[in-house]
């Protein structure tokens, strides 16, 4: 009996992927010999759970299930929502399979993955591996496109994406590209998060984000990929942390509950611009704590992907997903509007390749890049096109990534 | 005027009106430091609150640790540019005024921040330290690291100097590291990774600056360390990994030799790192 | 390492900047391939470069430096030199509204990398010394050409509603005064407020015409590499159709000018494309760093940016003959070891003969007038001005005959000796001790033979000469009397074929023949 099994509304094996945040599948029986009509099925993960757990939602806004049943009519598609399980997050590739039964026969199964951000910190040395690997690839010795993302944060650009409204949907942009980018390496790879402000001990090792000397030099151990690392030609990462990050947090830096506390209006809540996400830069002497090199250490993107896990939970305490309201986004403007590229309908440069005039006079590294599992943000994303990441207000509006510690539901 | 925040909570204002000014003397350090850290980034404009930032990092008298926290304060604001514009150039004449201060952690901070915005100031006091030790305000080794920020410096001959005649082994790998921008150090690189005498933090230096400068020739002797047997397993390790993960796969596909030599290496008396780096080529480029 | 200390660069500045009679001197001290500049680091450059433009605000800026000025007001990063270049332009005897779009530039370029510099000694930093900003000096500089200025007045307006949010309210203050200043000075009868801003001609610059037919010894045997690996001459690439060409490198950190150089490489071939010439004109960046930029550096450089990439548009790396690209290019490029120091953006249009016809140089193009440029040598008769151009197209070919022929080197007289001496050997008194002196011969000519092919790509001349020497030996040893003739007939052809480049003869065929209609 042939089930054809489609997620996110695709048959490529790329597509395989899920967030929390539920993604619509389909699922349909084909006409055949022996093919019962109707066929009353049941939805379910594969036993047992090693890895990844998946829930069923019969359609939006409906409740999570465990299992969902359905009844198939051959040739006649049903639709259905998968996602992860909150807490249940997979730690490989295709570690949660969706098994579709007939009473106790299994029809057909697919392999998944429930691929969600993580704390650094806690990764698997799997987990670990994959991503030093992919991030490797991506500057290859210098050569490959990190290049760009280290160009883009250098030029003339730096106003497009600080200073003002844009600062978080901006590096949501910039930091969602760098994911995909490593996706075309490793579609099981996700953008960790360094929680800077506790402890981080298993992050900056020699198997992972390496270790600095008094003097600042970050030593990696013979099998790290990332001894390789070369920005502007010169090898390897100046890095000096300026606190103990075995038994500390970084230095000064809110913590979480005290950012969450900033304001429950957009505008006061970008303050974490300068505190956490300012001293946590500066938390260290090297590369990373000043605005023209910071992008050489690439622990920056760890470092902005909590700064947007931050923005996240705040949003899903809030409910600030909704572009339309005005505490969502900067409701206090200058006659005028905010500068160009702080705008809710502003195209964010580099992606939408205009330069000159008030935009900078270069814009390296293309569009932003797709992703097999959803259509958003688009090529040359908005402002508004980085708020709704999970489609709490648009489904279509998911651009594919979730955190282990904001919660869907 | 860029856009003004709306009503800032009660709790941020009293903060901020606790940093204004320059922090009194007779404030503890800790009082001081967690009003530096609240002041915002958005204080340029007011000329009061950036000169108490300013002084307090000149101020020679006060504690280390409120010094550092004022920079990093002023650090930190520079991270939200260009809102940062009208503190940037004081800030910079700063720096540059306390490049020489008596404190070393001071010294290496700011010069460290002057080097990465490739100032010339910072550039010449470094590289006359290095000619002249008498006048060194920062160690050898860390003031090449800091050239190193700017590949255009003109810091290779004084670098090529100490690697031939290195004060410390950390000095001649940051020399080393330097020459690495300039591909007329290829030849150099080739031959320090083939002296099996050399140490093997410097071959492994040298392995990730061929690999930048001169990629196929990398790959050719990372080949013949992992087959050599008299090599050590670090150095094999560090090898065996440039492979996996830069070589050409359609050629290492075909490399059965490779192929076998790595899969003794699995199960021979090699170190775990070695283990595992094997285990990693062999799944990437199994038969 | 630098001939000259800085102090005494200083010196000889402060000397040219008091006597007007040396002004062209001066001038000539900013050109970036001056050997002053060479084994510098580009802060030596700018603290040097500066220097240089300070001394014309008192002896007054001649024509020929004031594009140096605009150069660096269009393009430039640095605080000091962009003070320096404002401070420079109050120099010139006459104000043009031309240069207050270069100003208002500058003002855009380093407001985010503003400093307080020093103007008064050589090499100061503000340290003791009171200084100035790189803005504070362009305003100056606007409040200096008045009423030339008031064509620019709506951007200056634009900059004060401040909507980006970049300039400090001290700034804006000055901002407004400088307004009111250029408002309130009494306007020639001619100038409209808002009436921008004259143009690059009337300042006396403009994009240059070279006179074509002006060939570098040489340059036809340049050898490239391309961003797949492939190799090219310059003679097969740029011969036979116009091409667009530009420099750049990878590491260049001032977006102004190789990345923007590269982006406008990408929309001058898009439209080549758009009016179907892709395949008529070529074009090629070409960088200043062959050595680090490897075939993956300039593919990504270039895809990064747009730039297409095929048989007739080709990023590329010199692997042989650079310093002849640079004089045939007259490239405005200076080195610390193999890394650029200074660098000034340039373009150039070349005909079909591979001579350059245009160059745009220091300040922006325009790529319709480059597209322009290299659409009008379509029209124009591939001619091959043949008493002058077969001379040079057979000397590169000639010469290595002749060499090759007449003992005028050491290799020469290898391949010399070696073909005829060993062959002849049995004829020659005190054969024994001979014997082991022209083997050598032989051998070196087989290792030069072979080093030269192996650069080359191709190692037929090398095989030939081998099956020559062992035909020779042969002759030697087994005693055939056929072999010895045949060994100096095959030394002699891979001798020369080795000494020839691939492709010369195709060129000397062509050079001969008509042109095509």
């Amino acid at each position: 009996m042939a089930i054809n099994l489609l997620i996110n509304g695709s048959a490529d094996p790329k597509a395989r992927y899920v967030t929390w945040a539920p993604s619509p599948c389909s699922i349909e029986l084909a006409a055949g010999p022996g093919v019962a009509s109707p066929q009353a099925v049941t939805l379910r993960n594969k036993p047992p759970a090693s890895g990844g757990v998946v829930v069923f939602y019969s359609k939006p806004g409906a409740a999570a299930s465990n299992t969902l049943a359905l009844t198939l009519t051959p040739g006649t598609p049903v639709s259905f929502l998968v996602g992860g399980k909150f807490g249940k997050p997979s730690v490989a590739d295709g570690d949660v399979a969706i098994q579709v039964m007939s009473g106790t026969q299994v029809l057909a199964e697919m392999p998944l993955m429930v691929r969600i951000r993580k704390n650094a910190n806690t990764l698997s040395a799997g987990e670990r591996d994959r991503f030093v690997s992919a991030l490797a690839q991506l500057n290859n010795k210098g050569a490959g496109r990190y290049a760009d993302f280290r160009n883009i944060h250098d030029e003339d650009g730096l106003p497009e994406a600080h200073g003002a409204p844009g600062f978080l949907p901006w590096h949501r942009a910039f930091t969602l590209d760098l994911e995909r980018q490593l996706q075309a390496f490793d579609s099981s790879v996700t953008l960790p998060y360094w929680r800077f402000d506790q402890k981080a001990p298993a992050l900056f090792t020699a198997d992972f984000f390496g270790t600095s000397d008094q003097l600042g030099t970050v030593h990696f151990g013979p099998t790290n990929p990332l001894q390789f690392w070369v920005t502007d030609g010169i090898p390897g990462i100046k890095r000096r942390p300026l606190f103990n990050v075995a038994t500390a947090a970084a230095n000064n830096v809110f913590t979480e509950a005290q950012t969450l506390a900033l304001g429950n209006q957009f505008a006061d809540f970008r303050d974490l611009e300068d505190n956490p996400h300012g001293y946590a830069h500066t938390s260290f002497g090297g590369s990373i704590s000043s605005v023209p090199t910071a992008v050489k250490d690439p622990l920056f993107f760890l470092l902005h992907a909590n700064v947007d896990r931050l923005w996240a939970k705040w949003q899903k305490k809030l409910g600030r997903f909704d572009p339309s309201v005005a505490a969502s986004f900067d409701s206090t403007k200058p006659p005028g509007g905010n500068r160009i590229g702080h705008n809710l309908p502003d195209t964010m440069w580099p992606w939408n390749g205009v330069t000159g005039g008030v935009r900078p006079p270069t814009a390296p590294g293309g569009p932003m890049p797709d992703s097999p599992s959803v259509s958003a943000p688009g090529a040359r994303p908005r402002v508004e096109d980085l708020l709704d990441y999970r489609g709490a207000i648009v489904a279509g509006s998911r651009l594919a990534f979730d955190y282990d510690d904001v919660p869907f539901a | 005027m860029s856009a003004k925040k709306s009503k800032a909570p009660a709790k941020k204002q009293a903060a901020a009106k606790a940093s204004a000014g320059s922090a009194k003397m007779s404030r503890s350090a800790s009082q001081r430091i967690h009003a530096l850290s609240r002041m915002g980034g958005d204080f340029c404009e007011d000329t009061e609150k950036l000169q108490g930032v300013l002084n307090t990092i000149k101020d020679t008298a006060a504690p280390l640790p409120v010094r550092m926290t004022a920079l990093q304060t002023m650090l930190s604001a520079s991270f939200s540019a260009p809102n940062f514009n009208a503190c940037r150039p004081d800030f910079l004449a700063t720096l540059r005024s306390v490049a020489a201060d008596k404190n070393m952690q001071i010294r290496e901070r700011v010069l460290g921040i002057l080097s990465r915005e490739q100032d010339g100031f910072a550039q010449q006091v470094l590289m006359e330290g290095l000619q002249d030790p008498a006048k060194a305000l920062l160690p050898p080794e860390k003031a090449l690291q800091l050239l190193s920020y700017d590949i255009h410096a003109d810091a290779y001959p004084l670098a090529r100097k100490i690697v031939q005649n290195p004060p410390n082994e950390a000095a001649k790998r940051e020399a080393l590291r330097l020459l690495a921008a300039d591909a007329g150090s290829a030849p150099m690189f080739e031959k320090l990774l083939k002296n099996k005498k050399e140490a093997v933090d410097v071959r492994q230096l040298s392995a990730a600056a061929l690999n930048s400068l001169a990629p196929e020739k990398l790959q050719q002797h990372a080949r013949k360390i992992v087959l050599d047997k008299s090599e050590g397993d670090q150095l094999k390790a560090t090898s065996l990994t440039a492979i996996t993960h830069f070589a050409d796969e359609a050629a290492m596909a075909k490399d059965n030799a490779l192929y076998k030599g790595v899969d003794k290496l699995r199960t021979a008396h090699s170190s775990p790192a070695l283990k595992r780096v094997s285990k990693q080529f062999l799944a990437k480029y199994s038969r | 390492m630098p001939a000259w200390s800085e102090a005494q660069f200083a010196a000889l500045v402060g000397e040219l900047g008091t006597d007007p009679a040396r002004r062209d001197q001066l001038t000539d001290l900013l050109r970036e391939d001056h050997p002053v500049y060479e084994q510098r680091g580009t802060a030596a450059t700018i603290r040097m470069r500066g220097w240089v433009l300070l001394a014309f605000q008192h002896l007054g800026l001649p024509g020929p430096a004031l594009i140096y000025v605009l150069e660096e007001l269009d393009n430039g990063r640095d605080a000091y030199l962009i003070a320096a270049a404002a401070h420079a332009l109050r120099g010139s005897t006459t104000a043009s509204p031309a240069m207050a779009g270069f100003l208002v530039r500058a003002i855009t370029n380093v407001r985010d990398h503003d400093d307080i510099v020093c103007l008064r000694n050589y090499g100061a930093y503000t340290v003791d010394e009171p200084g100035t900003t790189a803005v504070r000096e362009i305003l100056e500089s606007l409040r200096w050409l008045g009423p030339n200025a008031r064509g620019v007045l709506t951007e200056l307006q634009a900059l004060r509603a401040n909507r980006s949010g970049q300039f400090s309210a001290l700034m804006l203050e000055e901002l407004k005064s400088t307004i009111d200043v250029i408002r309130s000075s009494a306007p020639p009868s001619e100038l409209q407020e808002n009436d921008c801003c004259g143009s690059l001609m009337e300042l006396g610059i403009f994009h240059r015409q070279r006179k074509a037919g002006k060939q570098t010894a040489g340059i036809g045997s340049v050898m490239f590499e391309d961003q797949d690996g492939k190799r090219v001459s310059f003679r097969e690439f740029f011969r036979g159709r116009p091409s667009v060409v530009v420099f750049f490198y990878s590491r260049c950190d001032n977006p102004r000018k190789c990345s923007l150089t590269i982006t406008k490489l990408a929309r001058v071939q898009k439209m080549l494309a758009d009016s179907g010439l892709t395949d008529r004109i070529r074009t090629a960046a070409i960088t200043y760093d062959p050595q680090y930029d490897l075939p993956a550096r300039l593919r990504g450089y270039a895809e990064d940016r747009g730039v297409r990439m095929g048989a007739n548009h080709r990023m590329l790396r010199s692997i042989e003959g650079m310093p002849v690209l640079r004089a045939h290019f007259k490239l405005g490029v200076n080195f610390i070891e193999s890394l650029v120091n200074r660098h000034r953006i340039e373009a150039y249009v070349l005909n079909a003969a591979g001579e350059v016809a245009g160059s745009f140089e220091r300040i922006q193009w325009d790529e319709g007038e480059v597209m322009g440029q290299a659409v009008r040598l379509l029209s124009e008769p591939a001619v091959f001005q043949k008493s002058r151009s077969i001379t040079q197209e057979m000397l590169p070919t000639a010469l290595p005959i002749v060499a090759a022929f007449l003992p005028k080197c050491p290799m020469c007289w290898a391949a010399y000796l070696s073909m005829f001496g060993i062959a002849g050997l049995g004829w020659a008194p005190y054969f024994r001790w001979l014997f082991p002196v022209l083997i050598s011969l032989m051998l070196i000519n087989l290792g030069s033979l072979w080093l030269r092919g192996f650069r080359r790509g191709s190692l037929l001349g090398f095989y030939i000469a081998a099956a020559g020497a062992c035909a020779v030996a042969l002759g030697m040893y087994q005693n055939l009397s056929f072999a010895a003739p045949v060994g100096v007939i095959l030394t002699v052809t891979g001798s020369l074929l080795s000494a020839v480049n691939p492709g010369a003869w195709r060129t000397f065929a062509r050079a001969l023949l008509p042109p095509a209609a």
